[in-house]
């Protein structure tokens, strides 16, 4: 495992943030991992959004990054992973959800409008709803494509690409 | 008979020779004011993320190259990172040094880039054939020292590809001893120059708030007056050894951009020579035998270097499950890996934070109230690459 001295993140996250969000929103926080390579909060997804506006309040205002990752075999299958930072006290924070296969997620678009894009991304690539978007459409792929193309069980080759009726077929 | 509408859609690519790539904004406009920006991305999307989850957790380097084409060594850095972290491992000095010496250059080389096609997109043709014939000697570099001069591949996880060859130190010497008259030259056209002046000072605010709000780091963030940089923030691969300013501004527009990104060019050539001066003598790559490749000449004598040979190119290694966000500054802004691993031989998931993607995504907040002659000012004063944005 690796050595928590050397590999951490420098920049020291006081607990303080921590606690107050956990106090703000008391029962959507399910579990504080401050051991974790960036301090993490797990978060109900009916809490999603509140804990997002708690952080952005506590100071966390630099939208970092949204992103999913796919555990086909549990029944919450999706991971939904946002980063946020403090510029001012230099924090990095992470609070984690998690997704069933056709569920959705509060958007956070209108905490942060830069959430916009990876939500829509998120949508594109596994699938996950986003309730309250503004526009949740496909980003990266063509609207009328099948398929969510990250998922775990998605093949390299996509039905897309051997789908002789396909206008994009060779 | 229906009335007219009051605004006009007008299409600005993907085929157009100022979106740097193939981005189209579709922009709504009343008369010559843009009301209503809106990016539109993905004509580029390659499948990164999932091709990675296909390949080892070393070949994976080579997907990380071909997203920011113009900086390959920053994504390099970024990914092998993450992946020593969730591994445990930490490089050598010497490593440290190379790879923050290399990742220097190719913030330089992309700066340049930028300077040159966001002159060109000003109408000010000359500084393009400047800024490329100083990039040329970077790239000469990077052929010396991994063999080509795009998607180098040459950090790999637990050091390098190679060591750097004898000749670079001098080669590196001499381009910094005549990178101040290049940068008087580039000055000297634009500084004062009324065409630019008018063209991007006050042109396309994006104040702190907003900046923090959509995620734009970066030159950016820093014209902003933000003394963001994650190389004083979080500093990784021995950053904390080196001595360099983090310059800003507080006008916020496209002005202020390009004097952010003038003055980081003079920081990183502090950071390069620190690091060809202070080059550490020792090993340039970790020597785990479960992790890196044994020396080549062991092959015909040792059993054993032959056995982890076999078992590192045939199969890969494993790294231990768990999850790792790894940020670093690249030339656009914060470049964030996660990676996360199920103590496989490949990357479960890699997720790349791109910088491009944020900052391109807050071009419509920019864009709102702007002329569309300033479109093309504002869209590459912000520096982004499509490859990352779309990946």
């Amino acid at each position: 495992m690796p050595d928590d001295e050397a590999v951490a993140e420098p920049t020291v996250v006081l607990p303080r943030w921590m606690e107050a969000v956990a106090a703000l929103v008391p029962d959507g926080v399910w579990q504080i991992a401050s051991g974790a390579d960036v301090p993490t909060l797990v978060v109900a997804s009916t809490h999603w959004r509140g804990v997002a506006e708690a952080m952005r309040d506590q100071g966390f205002r630099l939208f970092v990054d949204l992103a999913a990752v796919d555990h086909p075999e549990r029944s919450d299958r999706f991971d939904v992973v946002v980063h946020l930072r403090d510029t001012v006290q230099r924090g990095l924070a992470r609070l984690r959800t998690t997704v069933a296969e056709g569920g959705v997620l509060p958007s956070l678009a209108a905490v942060f409008p830069g959430a916009a894009w990876p939500e829509r991304e998120v949508f594109d690539l596994f699938g996950v709803g986003f309730e309250g978007h503004p526009d949740l459409r496909r980003l990266l792929l063509p609207d009328d494509w099948q398929g969510y193309p990250l998922r775990r069980d998605y093949p390299l080759e996509g039905p897309r690409v051997l789908d002789p009726e396909s206008r994009y077929a060779l | 008979m229906t009335p007219l509408p009051e605004t006009t859609i007008l299409n600005m690519g993907p085929q157009h020779p100022a979106t740097h790539g193939v981005l189209r904004l579709v922009l709504e406009l009343d008369g010559e004011t843009v009301v209503h920006c809106s990016p539109e991305i993905g004509y580029l999307h390659t499948g990164i993320e999932k091709q990675a989850e296909s390949h080892t957790w070393q070949q994976a380097v080579t997907d990380t190259d071909r997203m920011d084409y113009l900086s390959p060594l920053m994504n390099n850095l970024g990914y092998c990172l993450a992946v020593e972290r969730l591994l445990g491992i930490e490089v050598p000095r010497r490593t440290q040094y190379i790879r923050a010496l290399m990742a220097e250059l190719s913030r330089i080389a992309s700066h340049l880039v930028w300077l040159g096609t966001y002159a060109l997109d000003l109408g000010a043709v000359s500084v393009f054939f400047y800024a490329f014939q100083a990039r040329e000697a970077i790239l000469d570099m990077y052929e010396a020292v991994a063999g080509v001069r795009m998607n180098l591949a040459y950090i790999r996880v637990g050091g390098l590809m190679a060591d750097i060859p004898p000749q670079l130190p001098a080669m590196v010497l001499r381009f910094l001893d005549e990178l101040p008259r290049w940068q008087h030259d580039f000055r000297a056209l634009l500084d004062n120059n009324p065409i630019f002046l008018g063209r991007t000072k006050g042109i396309g605010r994006l104040d702190r708030s907003q900046c923090e709000a959509y995620g734009v780091t970066g030159p950016a963030l820093r014209a902003a007056g933000v003394p963001w940089d994650l190389r004083k923030i979080t500093p990784y691969s021995g950053y904390e050894e080196f001595e360099f300013a983090v310059p800003t501004r507080d006008e916020a527009d496209c002005y202020a951009r390009y004097q952010v990104r003038m003055d980081e060019i003079s920081e990183s050539a502090k950071i390069v020579r620190q690091a060809v001066e202070g080059m550490p003598e020792g090993p340039w790559r970790n020597t785990d035998r479960k992790i890196t490749l044994p020396p080549r000449e062991e092959l015909g004598t040792s059993m054993e270097s032959l056995i982890h040979h076999f078992k590192l190119v045939s199969q890969g290694f494993a790294v231990p499950a768990g999850e790792v966000y790894q940020a670093l500054e690249s030339p656009r802004g914060e470049l964030g890996f996660l990676v996360v691993s199920d103590g496989g031989t490949h990357p479960y998931r890699m997720r790349v934070r791109a910088p491009s993607y944020y900052n391109t995504q807050a071009l419509g907040a920019m864009m709102q109230g702007e002329l569309v002659a300033d479109a093309v000012a504002v869209v590459g004063s912000m520096d982004m690459i499509m490859g990352e944005v779309d990946r």
